[in-house]
């Protein structure tokens, strides 16, 4: 207890408790919503464009995120910044504009079912397997991760707050299901933003603003490009090809337009445009993220420079170790309930993917057929109270290997690389047959583990490059793979993909409409902002 | 769309709800235990709990306007 790094107050205990029980009651008064599938899986297809926009991003802003982004702002410094710019605005904005009216008009409930109707069974089994895997091994890693966190911030046991935070996540998911999860995204999202912005600021202002900041830094801090032209120029060990097609293309296409976490919420959306907006309006929210997590990542390379060196810190306390510094009893339960909101929303975006994933494209697809609304509601429940406890179990599993985290990342995008592959030909290429996907997708997930495992790690200038190496070739082998086995094997007839794959579908049409309701100006106006910002901080 | 099938549980009103309640709390606390850390002179708790409360002020304010329903 007495090696914890804050030492909470009364005060902070009440901040958090408080948000607890508010999240939990937001639960119970869900709950008497939910009547049908639609209600609980896709929140009844009603919800607003800002919400489902906040909500979209804020699945992918978990404590990992918020920690890990944070530790890399302070060990590799601006050059985090790619992973929240060119590694997922354009990716964003392309899923918001071209692949949002195939999702959304052919009223599929998930990314696998998609799948199912573009290619076939097989395709689409492969796709569920995979994601309800990779899932609760995700959100096992976030529980244990954040267990960790707690224990050095406040002391608690890592079973105390492995076992609080699972209790809390599944009280609300399986009350309230997506609208349940959703609504907690978004106050998350404002909560994470009250609660940690004070860092930036206090930071800023104590070291001088942002030229006295940069005057303490390693040089090349600052660049977002100029130091990229070759590997051994950047602490990263990255060049701008690597970056741009690796990350920018393959990695981040991969996750934000195929990975069911991040599409479930557009599919909540109230109409069509309301789902093409979605990714664009979470699209503007992603541009300004980066002064919560990198920003303070500076500013604790800028104080502790020592930080990630021997005898000094870890990376990974960057921004503990800020809000030990900054914040007063009260600040404090602020800054640590944002940090758990985070974690939670995190885990329970991954669990309602699983429970949706599991309900629809594993027990009814091939386990129970046809059965009332009310017994797929009663599954998904269930579904959630198992995620949850394979979580757990996964989270004690991830105990044992400190560096699991890594290989997951890794693993991870061996999964999204090809998938995005098998998504651009089946939406964009109408000559794709169903078998031509199911064998690209599998043998593309294949090679990326055989590239994993034959290339020695040393091979690539540092982890990051390999990663995204590896993802481009996997993606590459996957569209080979798909066109020459499609080259060979009977097409699907038009009439069945009508509203599926492009050129076959009826493409929106907002003429007339004033521009900031229209995704495609909206679209172009993230593009300005965008480009601006890497040519002011090049 | 048209209208909404059921009632919308309102989220500005949540959002209010629970930031306007941790403005009060973090500017009573600033404003009676004015706690410092030792290397912070002003007191956070104070200003940023003003800024928490207009924030959920805002939000309550906001979740009085009806639902704009083609948005």
């Amino acid at each position: 207890m007495t090696n914890a790094l804050f030492h909470a107050n009364a005060v902070d205990y009440l901040i958090i408790i408080v948000y607890f029980v508010f999240v939990i009651g937001v639960g119970f008064v869900l709950r008497n919503q939910m009547h049908t599938g639609e209600d609980f899986f896709l929140s009844g297809r009603s919800i607003p464009a800002w919400i489902t926009g906040l909500a979209f991003l804020s699945a992918n802003l978990g404590a990992l995120e918020i920690m890990g982004m944070t530790a890399s702002g302070a060990e590799y410094g601006l050059l985090t910044t790619h992973f929240y710019w060119i590694g997922a605005i354009p990716a964003m904005l392309f899923l918001g504009i071209y692949m949002m009216p195939f999702y959304y008009v052919s009223k599929v409930r998930s990314v696998p079912e998609y799948l199912k109707l573009r290619f076939n069974e097989a395709t689409r089994g492969l796709n569920a397997f995979s994601f309800a895997i990779m899932t609760v091994l995700t959100s096992g890693i976030s529980l244990y991760s954040m267990g960790l966190i707690f224990q050095v911030l406040v002391g608690w046991s890592l079973s105390t707050s492995i076992f609080v935070s699972a209790v809390v996540v599944l009280l609300y998911v399986g009350l309230g299901g997506l609208t349940s999860s959703i609504y907690n995204e978004v106050i998350q999202f404002f909560l994470i933003w009250v609660g940690l912005l004070p860092i930036p600021l206090i930071g800023m202002s104590e070291l001088g603003g942002w030229s006295g900041m940069m005057q303490r830094l390693p040089q090349g801090f600052g660049h977002l490009w100029s130091n990229l032209g070759s590997p051994s120029h950047n602490p990263m060990g990255i060049s701008w090809l690597g970056v741009v097609l690796g990350l920018g293309f393959v990695l981040s296409f991969g996750y934000w337009t195929t990975d069911f976490l991040v599409v479930q919420r557009t599919l909540a959306a109230r109409n069509l445009r309301a789902a093409q907006i979605t990714p664009i309006y979470a699209a503007f929210f992603k541009m300004v993220v980066p002064i919560l997590v990198i920003v303070p990542g500076l500013i604790a390379a800028a104080l502790y420079p020592n930080i990630g060196h021997v005898g000094g810190p870890s990376y990974n306390l960057a921004l503990p170790l800020l809000i030990a510094k900054y914040y007063p009893p009260g600040m404090m339960g602020l800054g640590l309930t944002a940090m758990l909101a985070s974690f939670m929303s995190g885990m329970a975006g991954n669990v309602t993917a699983f429970t949706t994933v599991w309900t629809y494209d594993i027990y009814q697809a091939y386990l129970r057929k046809s059965a009332s609304e009310a017994h797929y509601i009663a599954v998904g429940r269930w579904a959630v109270l198992a995620g949850v406890i394979i979580s757990i179990g996964t989270a004690y599993f991830a105990a044992g290997f400190p560096s699991v985290m890594d290989y997951m990342q890794t693993l991870f995008s061996f999964f999204n690389a090809p998938l995005f592959a098998t998504f651009l030909l089946g939406m964009f290429w109408r000559r794709a047959t169903p078998w031509g996907g199911f064998w690209g997708l599998i043998i593309g997930i294949v090679s990326a583990f055989a590239m994993y495992a034959i290339i020695p790690a040393n091979y690539f200038s540092s982890p990051d490059a390999g990663n995204f190496w590896r993802a481009w070739w996997a993606w590459v082998i996957t569209v080979v793979v798909t066109v020459i086995v499609s080259l060979f094997t009977k097409r699907k007839p038009d009439a069945e993909l009508q509203n599926v794959v492009y050129g076959l579908s009826i493409r929106p049409e907002y003429r007339g409409m004033p521009w900031y309701k229209r995704p495609g100006y909206l679209a172009g106006i993230a593009v300005v902002i965008l480009v601006a910002l890497n040519i002011w901080l090049w | 769309m048209g209208t909404p099938r059921k009632e919308f549980l309102d989220l500005r009103l949540l959002v209010g709800v629970l930031f306007t309640f941790y403005g009060i709390v973090l500017t009573l606390y600033g404003f009676f235990a004015s706690p410092h850390t030792h290397l912070m002179k002003s007191n956070i708790d104070l200003w940023w709990g003003l800024v928490t409360l207009l924030f959920g002020i805002v939000f309550l304010i906001i979740s009085r306007r009806p639902l704009r329903l083609d948005d």
